[in-house]
Parts: C-alpha cells; sequence; structure tokens
C-alpha cells in the first residue's frame, strides 16, 4: 500500500512538472512587451461586444481559426481591454447582402468593408448614425485623417462614414511592364528598357531565345486575367493619364480633361499593344485566363513578362519559386517589375503608380446602436487610429513570439527571421495570422505607416521601410537601398524612376439613378469589347479602324457629359479637402 | 312569362350554356368531396405555389417606382414607366435583342429538334443493355453544372486546347484557332454546349411517350410495307406529337430567356457583342448598379411578353392541330 501511495505521488509530481511549461506557455503567450497602461486604452469595467459585419467570407472557415489568431486575439483583447467582437462574415455579394439587410432591418451595429455607395444608401434611408458630434472624441482619427476626413462630409457637411485601409500608398510598384530577369541578363544589355516599344523589343528576343517552357508549351511576354484591360491601365500609367477613379483622363494645366480615346496618344500605345499581340507577345486565350491560371503561366515558364500590376508577376514568379526550390533558389530568377515612359512622356508625369488616401471602402455606426454603444465604439475607433493600436491590430501585440515586440528603448522591433523576404509566407504571414494579425479591423489605417504631418511612426524598426498592416520591406538604413538583393533587383528600375501620384481628388460618385451612370456603364462596356478588338486586329489599318470606330461609338454615347461630370467632381472634392465646402 | 331568371322560359342553347355552368359549379365542390385524401394531399404544395409563386408577384409593383431596398413604397418616387422606357433606349437594345432572339431561335429550333431525333434513334437500338448505357450517359452532362463546363470548353477549345492540338497534329490547321474569342463562331458554340448539356436529359420524355406508344401499330404497319423510317415517319411521330407540342408550348413562353451563365462564364470582350442578351444586360444596368426596380421593370416585361406568346402559340396548336394546353 505504501509502494503504491510514493508511485502515485511521483506519477502526480511527474505530471505536474511536464504540465509546468504548458502552463508557463499560456501565461506568456498572452504576455507582450507592452503594459497595459501604455495601450492607450481606457480599459472598461464590463466587457464590451461590438456586433460587425465585415464583407464577404466564409463564416465556418472564420469560425475553424485554422491559423489560432482569432482564438488568440479574442483572449488578448478581452485581458488587455475587456473588448470582445462579434465578427460576422457571410458568403456571398457584400452589396446584395447589404440591400437584403436593408429591406430586414437585419444589420448589426457596425457595418465594416462597404462600398462607398452602399454607405451612402444606408446613410441616405437614415440608418446610419452622424458621427459629427463624436469626432472630437476621436483625437487620434482626426489627427491621422487631416483634411482628407473631409471628403467624408455630406452635402451639409456632416460625417457618416469613416474610410477604411486608408493612407498613402506604401507600395514601390503599380502598373510595370516586366521581364524575366534572368533572361534578360543573357542579353547583355548595359541598360534596362525605358518605353513600351523598347519592351517590346527585349520581349521578343527573349522570347526568340525561350520560344518554349520545359513542357513545351509556348512561351509569351504577358497575359491577362481581365480581358486585356491590364494592358490598357499599364498603357494609360506610361503615358500620364490618371484611372484611379476616373477611367483614362490626362489632365491639361489648364485643367482640361482629356480621354485617352481622343487623343494621339490613345492611339499609339493601341497599336503598340496591337503590335504586341500580332508579334505573338501576348497569350492569344488572354481572354479566358482567370487569376490562378494567369500565376500558374507564370510559374511554369509559359509567360515571362508581366504588363499591369506589379504583385502579379511576384505571386506567380519568385515567391513561388523560392518557396519551391529552398536553398537552391537563384535570386536572377524572378519578374522583375519595370517602370517605363511613352513617348514624348517624362517619368515624373508618368501614373504607374498612384494613391487614394480614402480608398474605396467605409465603415459605419448604424441606428441599431443604442447611445452607451456608440460611445465605446468610437472610443475604440480612436484606439484604432492610434499609432499603437493600428500596429497591434495589423500586426497582433507584440511579443517575443509574434513578429515585432517593442524593445527597452521604444523601438518597435521586427524579428530578425522576416528579414529574409523570400521566407515570407512561411516566417512572417502565419505568425502574424497566428497572433491576431488583421482579425479585427473597423476604420485601421492599412496603408504607409510613416513619419509625417499626419502620423508618428518614428519607434519602427530603422531596418524596415514602407510598412503597412499588410507588408514591409527590409532596407539598409545607412542609405535606404533595400537590404534584399532580390527585391533591389525586382524594383531596381522602379523605385528610382516613379513615384506615387495622389489621386483621392478624383474620387468620384455615382448615383444608380442618375442618368449619368448609366452613361458611364454604356462607355465602360464598349471599352471593354472595343479594346478587345483593338488588341486583335489582323493588322495596323485595322487596329486604328477599330480605335477610331470605338472612339466614335463612346463619344456618341455621352463621352463628353461624362467628362464634364468628372471635372465638377474633382473640383468640388478639392473644395471640400481644402474646407471651402 | 318570365318571373326569375330561374324559371324564365330560355332557349335550347341558353339552357345548354346554364347546365354546363351548373356542371362546373358543382365540380369543385364534388371535387372536394369525393377526393378530400388527394386535396389533402395536395394542400401543401399548393399553399407552397400561392406563398412563393403568386403572393410575391405583388412586389413587381416596385417596377413603377424608383425603389432602394429598406424604403417603403410610399417614400418612393412614383416613375410610371420610366424604368420599361429605359430598357428601350440604352444604346446596345438592338443587339441585346437580337443576339437574345437569335440565341432562343436556335434553341428553339435545333436544340428543340435535337432531343427528339435522339429519342428516335434511341428508340431503334435493339440491344436492351447497350441502350441504357447510351441513355445514362447522355443525361449525365445535364448534372455538371456551367462553370465545370466553360472550364471542359477551355480545356477543348483554348489555343493550346486538344482540339486545335489534333487539327494541327493531322494537318489539318497550321495555326491554332481562338474559337473562344471569334464572334462568329460563338452561337453554335453555345447552341453546342447547351444541346450536349440537356440532350439526354430532354431526351427523357420523349423516350417515355415513344413507349407509349400502341406495339400493334408497329406491327399493322410492317404488315402495310412500312419500313424502318416510315414507322418512324407514320407512326412514332404522330405518337408522340402531342407531347412534342405541349413542350413546344411550353418553351415558347421562354423565348427572351436566352441564358445567363453561359455567357458570363464562357463569354469573352470579342464575343461580347453576340452574346450581351436580355438577362446579362439587366444584371448589369440593374443589379450591379443597384438599381432593382430596372431588373424587376424587364422582367415583368419577359413575363408578360412570354404570356402572351405562349397564349397564342396554343391558340394557334389548337386551330391548326386540334392540339392545345388550356
Amino acid at each position: 500500500m505504501r509502494k503504491k501511495s510514493i508511485a502515485a505521488l511521483m506519477l502526480a509530481t511527474a505530471m505536474t512538472i511536464s504540465a509546468m511549461p504548458a502552463l508557463a506557455e499560456v501565461i506568456t503567450s498572452q504576455d507582450g512587451t507592452i503594459a497595459d497602461e501604455d495601450l492607450g486604452w481606457e480599459k472598461p469595467d464590463e466587457t464590451v461586444t461590438f456586433h460587425v459585419y465585415a464583407g464577404d467570407g466564409d463564416p465556418e472557415e472564420f469560425a475553424a481559426d485554422e491559423d489560432g489568431g482569432k482564438a488568440f486575439m479574442d483572449n488578448w483583447l478581452l485581458e488587455h481591454m475587456n473588448v470582445a467582437f462579434d465578427w460576422q462574415v457571410m458568403v456571398g455579394d457584400m452589396t446584395e447582402r447589404l440591400n437584403l439587410m436593408l429591406t430586414d432591418g437585419s444589420y448589426p451595429e457596425i457595418i465594416t468593408w462597404m462600398p462607398d455607395d452602399m454607405a451612402n444608401k444606408f446613410i441616405a434611408q437614415g440608418k446610419a448614425v452622424d458621427l459629427t458630434p463624436y469626432l472630437e472624441k476621436m483625437p487620434n482619427l482626426t489627427r491621422r485623417l487631416g483634411n482628407y476626413l473631409n471628403l467624408m462630409k455630406n452635402e451639409d457637411g456632416d460625417i457618416y462614414k469613416l474610410p477604411i485601409n486608408w493612407g498613402f500608398n506604401p507600395n514601390v510598384a503599380g502598373q510595370d511592364f516586366g521581364v524575366r530577369y534572368d533572361y534578360w541578363l543573357e542579353l547583355g544589355k548595359e541598360k534596362m528598357y525605358e518605353t513600351p516599344a523598347e519592351w517590346i523589343e527585349v520581349m521578343k528576343e527573349i522570347l526568340a531565345n525561350h520560344p518554349t517552357n520545359e513542357a513545351g508549351q509556348t512561351t509569351y511576354g504577358c497575359t491577362s486575367d481581365n480581358q486585356g484591360k491590364n494592358f490598357l491601365y499599364a498603357m494609360l500609367g506610361a503615358y500620364g493619364f490618371v484611372t484611379s477613379g476616373v477611367n483614362g483622363y490626362k489632365i491639361d494645366d489648364d485643367g482640361t480633361y482629356k480621354h485617352w480615346l481622343n487623343t494621339e496618344d490613345g492611339l499609339e500605345f493601341s497599336k503598340l499593344v496591337n503590335q504586341m499581340f500580332r508579334e505573338g507577345l501576348i497569350d492569344p486565350d488572354f481572354q479566358s485566363v482567370d487569376y490562378e491560371t494567369y500565376t500558374s503561366k507564370e510559374t511554369n515558364g509559359q509567360v515571362l513578362g508581366n504588363v499591369g500590376t506589379w504583385w502579379y508577376a511576384w505571386t506567380g514568379g519568385h515567391q513561388k519559386w523560392a518557396l519551391d526550390e529552398g536553398e537552391n533558389y537563384n535570386k536572377e530568377k524572378r519578374i522583375a517589375n519595370v517602370a517605363v515612359h511613352g513617348d514624348g512622356v517624362d517619368f515624373a508625369d508618368t501614373t504607374l503608380l498612384t494613391a487614394n488616401f480614402i480608398g474605396s471602402y467605409r465603415m459605419i455606426i448604424t441606428d441599431k446602436a443604442s447611445e452607451e454603444q456608440i460611445e465605446n465604439i468610437v472610443k475604440f475607433l480612436d484606439w484604432e487610429a492610434s499609432e499603437i493600436g493600428t500596429f497591434i491590430l495589423g500586426f497582433g501585440p507584440p511579443m517575443e513570439e509574434n513578429v515585432w515586440k517593442i524593445t527597452e528603448d521604444g523601438t518597435w522591433l521586427f524579428d530578425d527571421v522576416i528579414m529574409d523576404v523570400d521566407r515570407k509566407e512561411d516566417s512572417y504571414h502565419p505568425v502574424k495570422d497566428g497572433h491576431g494579425g488583421l482579425k479585427y479591423d473597423m476604420a485601421i489605417a492599412g496603408q504607409w505607416l510613416r513619419d509625417d504631418d499626419l502620423s508618428d511612426f518614428t519607434q519602427i524598426d530603422p531596418r524596415v521601410d514602407r510598412v503597412s498592416v499588410y507588408d514591409y520591406w527590409p532596407i539598409n538604413p545607412e542609405d535606404g537601398s533595400f537590404a534584399d538583393e532580390g527585391i533591389n533587383i525586382s524594383w531596381g528600375d522602379y523605385a528610382s524612376r516613379v513615384e506615387a501620384k495622389d489621386t483621392t481628388m478624383y474620387t468620384t460618385v455615382f448615383d444608380a439613378y442618375d442618368p449619368i451612370t448609366d452613361i458611364k456603364t454604356n462607355i465602360e462596356d464598349a471599352v471593354t469589347a472595343g479594346w478587345a478588338e483593338i488588341i486583335t486586329a489582323d493588322s495596323e489599318e485595322a487596329c486604328v479602324a477599330a480605335f477610331e470606330t470605338l472612339r466614335d461609338d463612346c463619344n456618341s454615347m455621352g463621352l463628353d457629359e461624362l467628362t464634364a461630370y468628372y471635372e465638377a467632381s474633382y473640383e468640388k472634392n478639392l473644395k471640400i479637402f481644402n474646407g471651402e465646402e | 312569362m318570365a318571373f326569375g331568371r330561374k324559371h324564365a322560359v330560355v332557349s335550347q342553347e341558353e339552357a345548354s350554356r346554364y347546365v354546363k355552368y351548373e356542371k362546373k359549379k358543382g365540380a369543385l365542390a364534388k371535387s372536394l368531396r369525393t377526393q378530400k385524401e388527394i386535396w389533402i394531399i395536395s394542400f401543401l404544395a399548393l399553399a407552397w405555389v400561392i406563398l412563393f409563386c403568386y403572393v410575391p408577384m405583388a412586389g413587381n409593383i416596385i417596377a413603377f417606382y424608383q425603389w432602394f431596398p429598406g424604403q417603403s413604397l410610399a417614400n418612393s418616387k412614383f416613375v410610371g414607366l420610366d424604368n420599361f422606357t429605359r430598357f428601350f433606349k440604352l444604346p446596345a437594345f438592338k443587339t441585346v435583342m437580337r443576339n437574345t432572339l437569335v440565341i432562343s431561335g436556335l434553341s428553339l429550333t435545333v436544340g428543340f429538334m435535337a432531343p427528339i431525333i435522339f429519342a428516335l434513334l434511341l428508340n431503334e437500338i435493339q440491344n436492351r443493355l447497350f441502350k441504357k448505357v447510351v441513355q445514362t450517359i447522355s443525361y449525365l452532362p445535364y448534372f455538371v453544372s456551367w462553370v465545370v463546363v466553360a472550364s471542359i470548353m477551355l480545356f477543348l477549345l483554348g489555343t493550346e486546347g486538344a482540339i486545335n492540338q489534333f487539327l494541327m497534329w493531322i494537318g489539318f490547321l497550321d495555326k491554332p484557332i481562338n474559337y473562344l474569342s471569334r464572334a462568329d463562331m460563338f452561337w453554335g458554340i453555345l447552341t453546342t454546349a447547351n444541346i450536349w448539356k440537356g440532350l439526354g436529359w430532354s431526351a427523357i420524355i420523349y423516350i417515355s411517350a415513344i413507349t407509349g406508344v400502341d406495339q400493334e401499330l408497329y406491327q399493322a404497319g410492317a404488315v402495310d410495307g412500312l419500313g424502318r423510317f416510315g414507322k418512324v415517319w407514320h407512326i412514332t411521330i404522330p405518337g408522340i406529337l402531342p407531347t412534342i407540342v405541349v413542350l413546344f408550348i411550353l418553351g415558347i413562353g421562354g423565348i427572351l430567356n436566352a441564358g445567363f451563365e453561359q455567357q458570363l462564364l464562357i463569354g469573352t470582350a470579342s464575343t461580347q457583342k453576340v452574346y450581351e442578351v436580355i438577362d446579362t444586360y439587366v444584371y448589369k444596368y440593374g443589379i450591379q448598379q443597384g438599381n432593382y426596380t430596372f431588373g424587376t421593370a424587364v422582367g415583368l416585361m419577359k413575363s408578360i411578353f412570354g404570356f402572351f406568346l405562349v397564349w397564342l402559340t396554343n391558340y394557334i396548336s389548337g386551330k391548326v392541330l386540334d392540339l392545345r394546353i388550356f
């Protein structure tokens, strides 16, 4: 009996000791490198719960929480801030869902990530709370938004909605004319191409050297997943036409808007794209390709360049190759993003990279919220807008196990392991996600977190730049160049050539019942079909004929009316921004 | 002397009409009395039809207003027929109508005949096992979604698709054809895809009708010297004619429904001018713009037009063939 007691005691002790590390882990996994009193949040006595509809998503997947980030952030918010989220996502188009919610009144107190026009619908029907009286309780938000907050005002000067995912564009690249860098090196050229025409000549040489991929498939210079519109946007950017908010206008010094169809530049780049198609640089199946097929064609080496949005070349290119090839991966094997300019256009006048500070999505507090709930929501929104709030909600709390922590001298230090950008897919994203990064974002400043007139992020790790809640780039603090050799290759011929253009003032609102909306849709439709005809025309003459037909059609549909509408919208935005209205 | 309708002196014609009326009046009550079990069984289905098919029709009223979801009708602006006339005024209206009528027309002609011919051919197969296998395989595509069909078509018809590979291999083509971007081929491709997908399923009802034809008629036909084709032409087709007519009458009501998913999935920018039909147009100008009243107006218009066509076809069929649904 005594032996049994001793054995039981030893077993219990062993079990207790073995459980200690787990217990210790549980305790420390919620402890970070910031004290609660430094959060800038007054912890309420009772738990505050926010009921939020946040758009399209799989609720089962969200609840399953495979990366554990939701559970982590739920625990952290409860423990350190006494806040909880009832975060609702639903399968299906958010606009359709919101329309149904409007009909049956089944929306919660907060709706975020909603399209701007849906926010306006809710406001027009009196379903949104007037935030104007609460602005003085949101000093962080008003400070960081600055004059851009004025653009949220309605005709009466009141604010009912807030932007989400706002801020300056942190990206280095926008639209580009990319090339397989290792194949470009084989050509032995001293200087990288600078114009679309030069890109065509370089790509022809590369395709001649590499006519098929390893699987024997014919290679091409580029493809598309949006009916060829990426070629149009890239060309518009190279020639200095604004696309963000408007659809391809060049604005003269005297403020006159000119649509690309009514310019010689438009004809010139149309002929260039047609030449690309006729000379075999464009994948002939470009009209039937979706995003997955697009990236797989880059991954398998069938597409050797990129004309359009920069990150397509990354997700299908070196990000995949680096993971697949591991230590054998050669950094020069990537599709480099290259900025080009149209003939007669300076690099400084291109619009390849643009920035819309207020973005396209909004957040509202609905009439379902009680006065007490509104006060709590406003308080949290202001905390979210604070520098520390943005960082915690974006990256998860600062701690040793996470991608960032706060050192004793107050630096917001990123983990060394994430400095290897080729390993982002396993060293950065899963760790951040697992610590609750971007699980809950109501009106977050998702873009560039930098030190400027509106924000103070001087404490961010000096080894990284262009930090946003989505991404970051390691740099050499001495000269500001990218620390990673691969990134320097990717962006060496972009960052040095162009900077982002602020296109916020071009944001234009269209009402469903306004005839101008029909005109806009008609023209967009015509351009979609007409642009495909321009690309696939059999000869240059046929291309010019298709261009002229499209131009005449659009002009007869009311292009001048639409132009006047965009002009008036811009002027109005400018006045509102400057507080003149 | 007439001293009350019931006891008035009436003509024979009037009397027979009155008798018919009395018969009709009593028929429902009699049915409820003598077939109450069937009525009880049918009650739920009838209630479902009334609740979900007829009651929502009242919602068509928004077609005459400028209405937003969540807004009451009383607070909405009455616009009369504006939503209807907007459809006719949109620039691509003529192209949209042409595409709709062509695609529907192909469906009502080629697409309608194909299952009949298939059923007739299937009926001629003597080997029962083979016949069953063919029939089963034929209606499997019906259960495949259009998303999968679009992928199959890309696999077959893409520039590097199976058909181009084969034709180039046998020397028929020098360079591949991008079938899915050819506007001149779109209607044929779409009709073929529709037939492939619906052939077997649509043939089921004709196969069932063929089995209902009296076998003695075939024996009599053989005695009269009819060959295989003669039997089909003179016995089988007349035997299933009522089925054909009924399905045609019902089918013509959907002449303005020329598809939606197929166009969005298979269509490209190059084929937009031939694939844009009423439903895709309304989706773009109605649903995507959040203008639900426009979508309702066009839907209502389609329904009224379709109903009129069904009535007209039923009337003509009654006059010419003495076959009618109602």
